[in-house]
């Protein structure tokens, strides 16, 4: 098998524990060279899920919810957004290899039995970008792991994100509404799933608009980097 | 789409066609492509293996403007006032008789035989006809050295650069150098086009390059493949007589190819690993840093860069030098002092083999007998010594564990070489 990230061919060592348990195996698509250059987070901030060496608030999430203090989140990311993973989002996203979906498979797999939830909810893309890639890349990404349920829309937007201010992403108006059936949600735990954390604010909103919908929710995120 | 319609000579052609149920093949860069793995989440099909020029699927459409050869008529092309050697003159003729033919033709030329200026001649007959040339390279850092000598050259051709690193817009110019995987941005452009050492990754074992050389030359242009070290297929194809061959023995100073000496040294790897270096690359880099002997260090593995590079800190405090490998990003600055001798060693791994010229150098290979280093590429660096009239001759050692094929091949192939140049 080729290695998703550097294409050089790479057999999967077994641990011990694989042969040992009964259980289906997780595919490595990643060699054991790349591998090495991930930074997976350990201790994070409880808030926005950022690598730190102690486990509290960063000074960002600190600001944020001296001002909203009703707005928390409980994000959790798998690994620091280092080279190694701006150039997979630049690959996989901006050039839109979509083979690279499988690329952290069983990276995700293994957090999410882990730490199961009742449902996984994906945030979605825009018709522009879906029409352009092909592909939602957070439904690529998470989709051969858990069963998504896809019952968030995005609205029109008219500025893309990428070109504004940190500043101005976050004061933007509500970026999403709820289509699913509140009813099946209700008292569930619920898993918000998208690709990168920046600056919290997808996934603030899709938050606050899952909750506006379902009112006794419990909601947490993940994102693959941050 | 509706607008080009109405273009003269254009060219439109489905970017992938179905060659069977499960398969398709990509028109762009001739890839095949298993359906099932190259599918969208919207049903649609695209090809990945020549992505970095911008995605295409299946239902796009390539379109093509066929050459005008629309360049203003030189009298006199060629600005170089440089003189070529009586062997490199007997090379240069061949080359312009087969371009004038349209012919495709193999030079096989050892490395410092000083190749490029023999291309000058039959470029500039190219030119004079109004002819469209291209020349392209496999490495980045080889087209970056080339430009500059052909502008010299050509002083009065505009011409085009094109590789993946470089941001200016295109221009439709009558000369153009390009790495080779920009050729696929090219259909039936070129009358000439030169494909330099052909040998060398990524062309080598690479259909794409090969189907990308294929489609960027006219259908009655000519190809020149310029080797140092010709490929079992390449020879073949000349047995076949597909191929025209012209042979160049000897280097342009009239000095042979420096034998390389074979040093085993069995357990060079595990002494690395404990940290020290192996007494006989201790007393070769002794030796060479008290007499001034700039070198290249190669090694076949990037691993083993950053193990290598403390120790040598430690062992050669003085040692300047730098670690560079193919996805390093700042090779093409760590080469360049290593040229302006701002640094007196490279330690490096297979990638700059080819192209790269340092004026008297020696040559160390760390581990010769590792399954990355073919025999095409250890000719290519034992090349590396002795290119310039100034310092003709220079050292280079293999350092192995065992005799691979590898290393007894490219002894053989350099011994006869040098026997064929008339040195015995
Ligand atoms: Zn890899
Ligand atoms: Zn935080
Ligand atoms: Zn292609």
């Amino acid at each position: 098998m080729n290695c998703l990230l550097c294409q050089q061919s790479f057999s999967q060592a077994l641990t011990l524990a694989d042969l040992l348990y009964w259980r289906p195996l997780l595919t490595e698509r990643i060699c054991s060279h790349c591998q090495r250059k991930l930074q997976p987070i350990t201790i994070a901030c409880p808030e926005c899920g950022r690598a730190q060496n102690k486990c509290e608030y960063c000074r960002d999430c600190q600001r944020w919810l001296r001002t909203q203090p009703d707005q928390e989140l409980h994000n959790h990311a798998l690994f620091v957004y280092n080279a190694v993973l701006q150039d997979f989002f630049k690959r996989y996203k901006s050039l839109g290899d979509y083979r690279l979906r499988q690329a952290f498979n069983a990276d995700c797999q293994r957090w999410f039995r882990q730490h199961p939830a009742d449902v996984y909810i994906p945030i979605p893309t825009d018709t522009d970008s879906y029409t352009r890639r092909g592909f939602n890349p957070v439904v690529g990404l998470y989709a051969p792991c858990v069963p998504l349920t896809n019952c968030l829309k995005k609205r029109p937007q008219p500025i893309k994100q990428a070109h504004k201010k940190r500043q101005a992403r976050l004061r933007t108006p509500q970026l999403f509404y709820f289509t699913g059936d509140a009813a099946q949600l209700s008292g569930k735990r619920i898993l918000l799933l998208d690709d990168i954390y920046t600056t919290g604010r997808t996934m603030r909103h899709a938050q606050a608009c899952l909750k506006m919908a379902v009112p006794n929710c419990q909601v947490n995120t993940f994102t693959l980097a941050r | 789409m509706a607008t080009m319609n109405n273009i003269p000579h254009l060219q439109r052609r489905s970017a992938m066609t179905e060659i069977s149920t499960n398969w398709l093949r990509c028109t762009r860069c001739g890839s095949r492509q298993l359906k099932q793995q190259v599918q969208l989440a919207d049903g649609r099909y695209y090809c990945p293996d020549c992505l970095l020029l911008g995605r295409i699927c299946a239902d796009d459409y390539l379109v093509d403007l066929a050459e005008p050869n629309d360049f203003p008529r030189k009298v006199q092309p060629l600005t170089w006032t440089g003189k070529l050697t009586e062997a490199q003159k007997t090379a240069a003729t061949m080359i312009q008789q087969h371009f004038i033919q349209r012919q495709d033709h193999l030079l096989w030329a050892v490395t410092g035989a000083g190749k490029t200026e023999m291309l000058f001649p039959g470029i500039a007959w190219a030119l004079k006809q109004g002819l469209r040339v291209g020349i392209a390279s496999p490495r980045v850092d080889v087209c970056l050295e080339l430009m500059p000598r052909l502008q010299v050259a050509f002083a009065d051709t505009p011409i085009m650069l094109l590789h993946g690193r470089q941001n200016e817009p295109y221009q439709y110019t009558q000369l153009v150098l390009c790495t080779t995987h920009q050729l696929l941005r090219f259909y039936h452009a070129f009358d000439v086009l030169i494909i330099d050492e052909v040998d060398a990754f990524p062309y080598a074992q690479n259909p794409q390059l090969a189907f990308a050389t294929q489609q960027a030359v006219k259908i009655d242009g000519a190809r020149l493949f310029l080797t140092a070290t010709p490929s079992r297929l390449l020879l073949q194809q000349v047995r076949q007589g597909n191929l025209a061959l012209s042979y160049l023995p000897r280097r342009y100073h009239g000095y042979p190819l420096p034998q390389p000496k074979v040093r085993l040294c069995f357990k060079w790897q595990q002494q690395l690993r404990q940290r020290r270096l192996p007494n006989l690359l201790q007393h070769l880099l002794t030796t060479k840093i008290s007499q001034q002997q700039r070198f290249l260090l190669f090694v076949p593995r990037i691993e083993l860069l950053s193990v290598i590079a403390p120790i040598l800190w430690e062992q050669f405090p003085d040692l300047k030098f730098a670690v560079v490998h193919a996805a390093d990003s700042q090779r093409l600055v760590k080469v360049q002092q290593m040229r302006q001798k701002y640094l007196d060693c490279l330690v490096t791994t297979t990638i700059l083999e080819r192209g790269v010229t340092f004026p008297g150098i020696d040559v160390i290979v760390l581990g010769a007998d590792d399954a990355v280093f073919s025999a095409a590429a250890l000719v290519q660096m034992a090349g590396r010594v002795g290119r310039s009239a100034a310092q003709p001759t220079g050292a280079v050692d293999f350092i192995c564990a065992g005799l691979s094929r590898g290393v007894k091949c490219a002894c053989q192939q350099i011994k006869q070489v040098n026997r064929k140049a008339g040195f015995k």
